[in-house]
C-alpha cells in the first residue's frame, strides 16, 4: 500500500470514510487552490447533506482567497447547480469529461467512473497520492484539458436559450410539468418492451410515483408491459408510496441517503431540477431526448439499481425498528476496537466468535472481550460459542466459563478447539444475534495490542453478509466438532488397544511361566520314567506345553498384525516353510497316516515372513481334519504365475485334499470368522486370509478338488508376490 | 524358537531331581540353601571348586525347579531369592558370593533389572543371567546387555546359558 521513498506515497482507499476525511484534508490542506474534473461529480451545495465537512472544506478553499476550477459537461441536469457554483468557482464546459479527479498543488484524488466525490455512498474507491510526478502529470492533463474548453458562461446562456442541437428544454409550471410527464410515459407505454427508470430522494418519492401513476390512471394498462424500475431513499414516510409502486407493479429497491432524482425511458430523460424541492408536483423539469444524456442517464441508474436493497427488506426493517442494512469498510483500529465490543456488548440472545491464534486471543482479551462476554451471558443469558486455540486460553476460558456458570445456573460459554496451525488464517470473526458481524483481518505479531495490530474489518448489518459469516462459523465449528469426537473415539480405541496389549501381556507372561514349571517338571520327569506309559504321558504333556507356548507368541504376532503394526517383509523359503508345516502337523495328528507330497522346487521365494508357517499350518491341519478315516492325502505344488492388473509375478501354491470339501454356498464365507461347521471357532481360515491378503499383499482363494463335486476334496490356492 | 535339547546330552553327570538338599521344601522367603558339597554336585569345575548359583524368582514351583535344574548340571545353589531386593541385600553384606545369579525380571518391590544394575556396583564382575517371560520388558534387558533367556526355556537352553556365562 503505502510507498515510503521521499517522492510521496500513493494509496487506494476503498471505503467511504477514510475517503471522505481525505477528501476533506486535501481540500483543507490546498493553499492556491483546488481544481477538479468532474465527469459524473455533483459539485458541493451547501445544501446537500452529505459530507459536510469535505463540503465546508471547498467552500473554505474560496474563503481563504484560494482559487477553484471546475473542468466538467454542463447540460440541463447539472445546469442549475452550476450556476450556483459558479458564484465561487470557474467553471468550463468541454464536450467529453472523462473520469473524476480533484487536486490541490501537492495532493490529488483520483475515482474512476459514475461517482458523485462529495457523497460518500457513492464514493468507493479512489486513488490519493502525494507523489510528485502523479501530481505533476495531473497538472499537466488538466491544464492542456483547461485551455481547450469553453467557458461555462456560454453553455449557461446556449442552454437557457434551448438549444435546438441539445433536444433538450427546461419545462416550468405545474401544469406543464404535468403534461410532460404525462406525454413521456404515453410514449413508453405505446412501446412494449420499453422501460422507465426512476431515482429519487426520499422526499419526492411520492411525487415520482404519482408520475408514475397518478397522472393518468387510464395509461395503467399501458404501463404493465413496461419494466418499470424505483430506486428511492425508502424512509417510514414513503413507505405507502413505495406499496402503491409495488401494487401497481413497478420493482422498487431502495437507495439509502439518494439525492438524484430522474426517469429515464429509452429514448427520454427527465429530471426534476433543484428550483423545487418540496411536495408536489415539480414546477421545473429538465428534459431531453438527447441520446447521449439518455445513455449516460441509463448507465447511472443501473449502476445505483445494482447497488440498491430490495424494498421489501427494507420495509420489513423499518417495521421491525431494526438498523439500516449495510457494510462497513473499518480502517481506523479504534473504532475497530469499539464496534467489536459493541457486538458482544450489544448482544441480545448469542455471539459467535472465532479467534484464531493465541495472540489474537489474548488482545481481544486485553480489550476486554471476557469480561464483555461474562456481561452479556450474566446480565442478558446470551450463549456464547468461541473458537480459539487451545493452551493458556483454554484455562482464562474455562474460568470464564465457570464464573458464567456460578452465576446464570447454566452453561452458556461453549468453545472448540482449533488445533495449531490449522486455524482459519488470521481473521478474528464476531456474530451477534445473527444481525450483525465483524471480520478483522489483523497482524498476528505478538507484541501488538489489539489496536496496533487491526488491519482492516469489514462489520456488516446486511443479511447475506452475516449469514455467510454464520455459515463460516458453523462450518469451522461442525469440523472442529467432527474433530474432536474422531480424537475421542481414536483415544478411546488406544486406551482400549493399550488394556488389550497390557492384559495380553499379563495373560503371556503367566501363561509362560506356568509352561516354564510345566515343562520343565516334565523333563525332568522325563528322565526317570516308571514306565513305558509314564514316558508317553510325559510326552504329551510336552507337546502340549510347547503348542501352548508356541499358541501365545502366534495370537500375540496376530494380534500386531491385526493391529496394522509394519512388520517388514523378507524373502522366504515356501519349500522350507512348507516342511515346517507338515511337519508339526504330522506330529500333532500321530493317530493319522498322513501322505503329503510336496512339489515346490527347491529355492522357491517368496515375498513374506515367518508367519508364512502359519497359513500353511493352517491350511494342511484343515486337510488334515476336514479328511474322515485315518488316511489322509494331501498335495502340495507350486508353479509360477501371474494376477490380473498385477505387475509383479507370483507363485502359486496349491494344498490339495481329498477331504469332505466345502459346500459352495460355504465357499464365499469360509474366511469370515466363526463360520458355522467349521472346527476351532472358525478363527484359522480368517488368519489366513488376513495375512494373505492384508499381510503378503496376495491373494487366496478356494475351489473343489473335482470341479462341480465338493464332496471330492478341497483345493486351495495361494498366490504370494515373488521375491526379488 | 530354541531348539530342544536334552538333558541327558548336556549333562553328563547329574543327579535325581529330588537329591539335592538345597530344594527340600517350599522356599518362600529369601534362604541361603547350599554351601555345596564338592564332589557331589560340582563336576564341572573339578573337586574343591564347585560353582554358586544363586536363584531369584518369585513364583514359588520355579524357584524349587530352578533349584533343582543346578542341582542336575552340578552347581551348588548358594541362594534362592523371590525379589531383587534380597538379593541385593545379600551381596551388599557379604553373606553370599554366588559365582552366577539367574535373575527373574519381574518380581516385586525391586525388579529383576534393578537389582542386577545394584549388584554389579558391588561386584563388577557378577555374572548374571536375565530371566523373563515379560514381553515388555524384553527389550530394556536385551539393552541392558546382561545375557538374558526368554521363559519357558529348555533345560537344554538354560544349561547354554550358564555354560557360555562361565566361558
Amino acid at each position: 500500500m503505502g510507498d515510503t521513498s521521499p517522492v510521496g506515497t500513493t494509496e487506494v482507499l476503498t471505503d467511504g470514510d477514510p475517503l471522505m476525511q481525505r477528501l476533506t484534508l486535501v481540500l483543507s490542506g490546498a493553499k492556491t487552490g483546488v481544481d477538479a474534473i468532474a465527469e459524473s461529480m455533483s459539485l458541493p451545495g451547501r445544501d446537500r447533506s452529505d459530507s459536510m465537512a469535505a463540503v465546508d472544506a471547498y467552500y473554505g478553499v474560496r474563503e481563504r482567497g484560494g482559487r477553484l476550477r471546475i473542468l466538467t459537461r454542463v447540460d440541463f441536469r447539472n445546469l442549475a447547480r452550476y450556476r450556483e457554483l459558479s458564484k465561487i468557482a470557474e467553471i468550463r464546459h468541454l464536450e467529453t469529461v472523462s473520469g473524476n479527479l480533484l487536486m490541490s498543488e501537492s495532493e490529488c484524488l483520483i475515482a474512476p467512473g459514475v461517482v458523485d466525490i462529495f457523497q460518500k455512498s457513492s464514493l468507493v474507491s479512489a486513488i490519493y497520492s502525494n507523489d510528485r510526478r502523479l501530481v505533476q502529470q495531473s497538472r499537466e492533463s488538466f491544464e492542456r484539458l483547461w485551455h481547450a474548453a469553453r467557458p461555462a458562461g456560454e453553455i449557461f446562456r446556449e442552454l437557457e436559450r434551448g438549444s435546438p442541437k441539445a433536444q433538450t428544454k427546461i419545462v416550468r409550471g405545474e401544469d406543464e410539468v404535468s403534461k410532460l410527464v404525462r406525454e413521456f410515459l404515453a410514449r413508453a407505454a405505446s412501446e412494449p418492451g420499453s422501460h422507465v427508470y426512476s431515482v429519487s430522494d426520499m422526499t419526492s418519492a411520492s411525487r415520482t410515483a404519482e408520475m408514475h401513476h397518478g397522472f393518468s390512471p387510464t395509461l395503467n394498462d399501458g404501463l404493465h408491459s413496461v419494466t418499470r424500475r424505483y430506486l428511492t431513499d425508502i424512509q417510514d414516510k414513503n413507505i405507502g408510496a413505495v406499496r402503491k409502486l409495488q401494487a401497481s407493479g413497478s420493482e422498487v429497491r431502495h437507495l439509502q441517503g439518494n439525492k438524484i432524482r430522474f426517469s429515464v425511458s429509452k429514448d427520454e430523460y427527465i429530471e426534476t431540477t433543484h428550483a423545487k424541492t418540496s411536495g408536489g408536483v415539480p414546477d421545473e423539469v429538465v428534459w431531453s431526448s438527447d441520446p447521449q444524456i439518455v445513455a449516460q442517464a441509463t448507465r447511472v441508474f443501473e449502476a445505483l439499481w445494482a447497488t440498491g436493497t430490495p424494498a421489501e427488506s427494507r420495509v420489513q426493517e423499518l417495521e421491525e425498528g431494526t438498523p439500516l442494512p449495510m457494510i462497513e469498510l473499518i480502517r481506523n483500529s479504534a473504532r475497530i476496537k469499539d464496534v467489536f465490543l459493541q457486538l458482544i456488548g450489544q448482544a441480545q440472545t448469542e455471539l459467535l466468535v472465532i479467534q484464531p491464534t493465541p495472540d489474537a486471543f489474548r488482545r481481544a482479551a486485553d480489550a476486554g472481550m471476557l469480561d464483555a462476554m461474562v456481561r452479556a451471558a450474566i446480565d442478558r443469558g446470551v450463549e456464547i460459542s468461541i473458537i480459539s486455540p487451545d493452551s493458556a486460553i483454554q484455562y482464562q476460558l474455562r474460568q470464564t466459563g465457570e464464573e458464567i456458570e456460578a452465576k446464570v445456573g447454566k452453561k452458556l460459554l461453549k468453545h472448540r478447539d482449533i488445533p495449531k496451525a490449522s486455524g482459519p488464517s488470521s481473521v478474528t470473526v464476531v456474530v451477534a444475534d445473527r444481525r450483525s458481524s465483524l471480520v478483522v483481518e489483523q497482524n498476528d505479531a505478538p507484541h501488538l495490542d489489539f489496536t496496533e495490530a487491526m488491519d482492516v474489518a469489514t462489520y456488516s448489518t446486511r443479511n447475506s453478509t452475516v449469514l455467510a459469516n454464520v455459515r463460516f462459523f458453523e462450518r469451522v465449528w461442525e469440523e472442529l466438532e467432527l474433530r474432536e469426537r474422531e480424537e475421542l473415539a481414536l483415544e478411546k480405541e488406544r486406551r482400549s488397544r493399550r488394556t488389550a496389549e497390557l492384559l495380553q501381556d499379563i495373560l503371556s507372561h503367566d501363561i509362560r511361566n506356568y509352561n516354564q514349571i510345566v515343562r520343565t517338571s516334565g523333563e525332568l520327569l522325563k528322565e526317570t520314567p516308571r514306565d513305558d506309559e509314564e514316558a508317553v504321558l510325559v510326552e504329551s504333556i510336552l507337546r502340549a506345553t510347547d503348542g501352548s507356548t508356541s499358541l501365545i507368541e502366534r495370537t500375540k504376532r496376530l494380534g500386531k498384525i491385526m493391529a496394522g503394526d509394519n512388520i517388514e517383509l523378507v524373502p522366504v523359503d515356501v519349500r522350507q516353510s512348507l516342511k515346517r508345516s507338515i511337519d508339526l502337523v504330522t506330529r500333532a495328528n500321530p493317530d493319522k497316516a498322513i501322505e503329503i507330497s510336496l512339489n515346490v522346487e527347491p529355492g522357491t521365494q517368496v515375498t513374506a515372513d515367518d508367519l508364512l508357517d502359519e497359513v500353511f499350518t493352517n491350511l494342511i491341519s484343515n486337510s488334515v481334519n476336514y479328511t474322515d478315516g485315518p488316511n489322509v492325502r494331501v498335495q502340495v505344488a507350486g508353479e509360477e504365475d501371474v494376477l490380473d492388473g498385477r505387475k509383479e509375478r507370483f507363485w502359486k501354491i496349491s494344498i490339495t485334499d481329498e477331504g469332505r470339501g466345502i459346500p459352495d454356498d460355504m465357499k464365499g464365507r469360509v474366511f469370515t470368522r466363526h463360520v458355522r461347521g467349521a472346527s476351532g471357532g472358525g478363527l484359522g481360515m480368517s488368519i489366513v486370509y488376513a495375512l494373505m491378503v492384508e499381510r503378503f499383499v496376495g491373494k487366496v482363494n478356494v475351489f473343489d478338488r473335482v470341479a462341480g463335486d465338493h464332496t471330492k476334496g478341497t483345493r486351495v490356492e495361494l498366490w504370494l508376490p515373488k521375491a526379488r | 524358537m530354541a531348539s530342544q535339547g536334552s538333558l541327558t546330552s548336556e549333562t553328563p553327570q547329574r543327579r535325581p531331581a529330588n537329591s539335592n538338599a538345597g530344594t527340600q521344601g517350599p522356599l518362600l522367603h529369601d534362604s541361603v540353601v547350599s554351601e555345596g558339597v564338592p564332589g557331589q554336585h560340582g563336576t564341572r569345575t573339578g573337586p574343591g571348586n564347585v560353582r554358586k548359583i544363586a536363584l531369584v524368582d518369585d513364583d514359588e514351583d520355579l524357584r524349587r525347579l530352578f533349584s533343582t535344574i543346578a542341582s542336575h548340571l552340578g552347581y551348588v545353589v548358594e541362594f534362592v531369592g523371590r525379589d531383587g531386593a534380597g538379593i541385593v541385600r545379600a551381596i551388599a553384606d557379604r553373606s553370599i558370593e554366588p559365582d552366577l545369579i539367574l535373575m527373574d525380571y519381574r518380581m516385586p518391590r525391586m525388579n529383576g533389572l534393578q537389582a542386577a544394575r545394584e549388584i554389579v556396583k558391588i561386584r563388577p564382575a557378577q555374572k548374571i543371567i536375565m530371566v523373563t517371560a515379560d514381553d515388555r520388558a524384553r527389550e530394556e534387558v536385551v539393552a541392558s546387555g546382561f545375557p538374558f533367556v526368554q521363559k519357558p526355556f529348555y533345560i537344554a537352553t538354560i544349561s547354554r546359558a550358564i555354560e557360555d556365562a562361565f566361558r
